[in-house]
C-alpha cells in the first residue's frame, strides 16, 4: 500500500478514535444539563468520519492502492 | 424528582452473592467439562441462566431507585467514572489482541526469517520459512483459504456503519424530545446488529466448511477467531444492552436532562463500530 494512501487512511481512523475518546470524555462530564449536546455531536461527527474512512478505503481498492490478501 | 445531596446507601441485596454463585457454576462447570465430566455443559449453562437473571434483577433494583429519585449528583458522576474505568478495561482486552496480531506478523516473522536478535531461529530450526501473511508458522501443513475482504466482510461494515447512523438518530430524538425518532433508531440499530452476527456466524461456518480456515489453521485462524470472535460477542452483548435500553425508553424513562444509560449504551455501540473498522483494516484487509 503506497504511502500517500496510507498516511490519509492512518490520520482518519487516528482521528476517528480521537473523537470517540473526545464523546467518552464529553459523557463524563456533561450531566444534568438539558442543553448540553456535546456527546451526540462528537458521535456524529465519528460515524461521518467512519463513513468517509471506509469511502476512502472502498476507493483504494478500487483504484488499486490496496491489494487485500485474501484476494 | 427530587435529587437529595446524600450519598444513597442502599440496604442488603442478595445479588452481590447471587452473582458469585452464577460466575462460580460457569467456572465449576467448565473445569468439569475440561476433565471430561459431560454434565459439566449443563452446570455451565445454568450458571448462564443464574448470570442472566441476576442482570436483569440487580439492574433492575439500580434503575428502580434511579426512577424513585434516592440518586444524587454523586452518584451520577460515579456511575459515569465506572464506566470510564469499564472501558479502559476493554480497550485494553482489544489492545491485546491487535498487539498479538501485531507483534506475529512483524516481530516473530522478522526472526523467523533471520533478522533481529534471535535471528537464529531461522539458522538453526526453520530455515525454510519465508515471511508472508497469512501464514500458519513453521510446522503447520494443512492448507487453507485466508478470508476476503470484499463481499460479507465489506457489507458487515456497512450494516455497522449504518447502525451508528441509526443510533444517533435516536440520540438525537432523545435530545429533541422526540420519542418515535428515539424508539425507530433503536429498533433499526438493533436489528442491523442482528443482521451484523447472523452474517458473521454464517461467515464462520463458510470459513470452516468450504476454506478450512480453523481455530488450528497456525496463527493466521488463531488470530483471526480471536480478533473477530470476541467483537462478534461485544457486538451482542451491545444489542442486548440496545434491547434494554429501547425497553426502558418504550416506558418513558428518559428524559432530555436524565439519560445516562442512553447514552453509555450508545457511546458503547460506536465503540463496537470503531473496533470492527480496526478489524476490517487489519484482519481482513492488510
Amino acid at each position: 500500500m503506497g504511502v500517500t494512501f496510507k498516511l490519509p487512511a492512518l490520520f482518519l481512523a487516528g482521528l476517528i478514535v480521537f473523537v470517540l475518546a473526545e464523546a467518552l470524555y464529553f459523557l463524563s462530564k456533561d450531566h444534568g444539563d438539558r442543553d448540553k449536546t456535546r456527546v451526540a455531536r462528537a458521535l456524529s461527527l465519528r460515524v461521518s468520519l467512519a463513513l468517509v474512512l471506509f469511502l476512502v478505503l472502498i476507493a483504494g481498492a478500487m483504484f488499486g492502492f490496496i491489494k487485500p490478501h485474501g484476494i | 424528582m427530587s435529587h437529595p445531596q446524600t450519598y444513597y446507601v442502599p440496604g442488603p441485596s442478595p445479588w452481590p452473592i447471587v452473582a458469585v454463585m452464577a460466575v462460580f457454576a460457569i467456572l465449576f462447570g467448565g473445569a468439569l467439562l475440561a476433565n471430561g465430566f459431560f454434565p459439566g455443559l449443563m452446570i455451565i449453562i445454568l450458571g448462564f441462566a443464574l448470570f442472566a437473571y441476576l442482570l436483569f434483577a440487580w439492574f433492575g433494583d439500580v434503575v428502580r431507585e434511579n426512577m424513585a429519585g434516592l440518586y444524587s449528583e454523586t452518584v451520577d458522576s460515579v456511575f459515569r467514572q465506572g464506566m470510564i474505568w469499564f472501558i479502559a478495561s476493554e480497550l485494553m482486552f482489544f489492545v491485546s489482541f491487535f498487539g498479538a496480531l501485531f507483534y506475529l506478523r512483524t516481530v516473530s516473522a522478522d526472526w523467523l526469517v533471520g533478522k533481529g536478535y534471535l535471528a537464529g531461529t531461522h539458522e538453526l530450526l526453520y530455515n525454510q520459512f519465508t515471511s508472508t501473511w497469512p501464514a500458519t508458522g513453521p510446522g503447520v501443513k494443512e492448507q487453507y483459504t485466508p478470508m476476503r475482504a470484499w463481499g460479507v466482510p465489506a457489507f458487515n461494515t456497512v450494516i455497522l456503519l449504518t447502525s451508528g447512523a441509526t443510533i444517533t438518530w435516536a440520540h438525537w430524538g432523545l435530545k429533541s424530545e422526540n420519542r418515535g425518532l428515539l424508539i425507530r433508531g433503536l429498533i433499526a440499530t438493533i436489528a442491523l446488529g442482528l443482521i451484523f452476527v447472523i452474517l458473521q456466524t454464517l461467515e464462520y461456518q463458510e470459513a470452516y466448511q468450504h476454506l478450512n480456515l480453523t481455530l488450528k489453521s497456525g496463527v493466521y485462524g488463531s488470530t483471526f477467531y480471536i480478533l473477530t470472535g470476541f467483537h462478534g460477542l461485544h457486538v451482542t452483548v451491545g444489542a442486548i444492552m440496545l434491547a434494554s435500553i429501547l425497553g426502558r425508553c418504550m416506558k418513558g424513562h428518559f428524559t432530555p436532562e436524565n439519560h445516562f444509560a442512553f447514552e453509555a449504551v450508545a457511546w458503547y455501540w460506536h465503540f463496537v463500530d470503531v473496533v470492527w473498522l480496526g478489524l476490517f483494516v487489519f484482519v481482513y484487509m492488510l
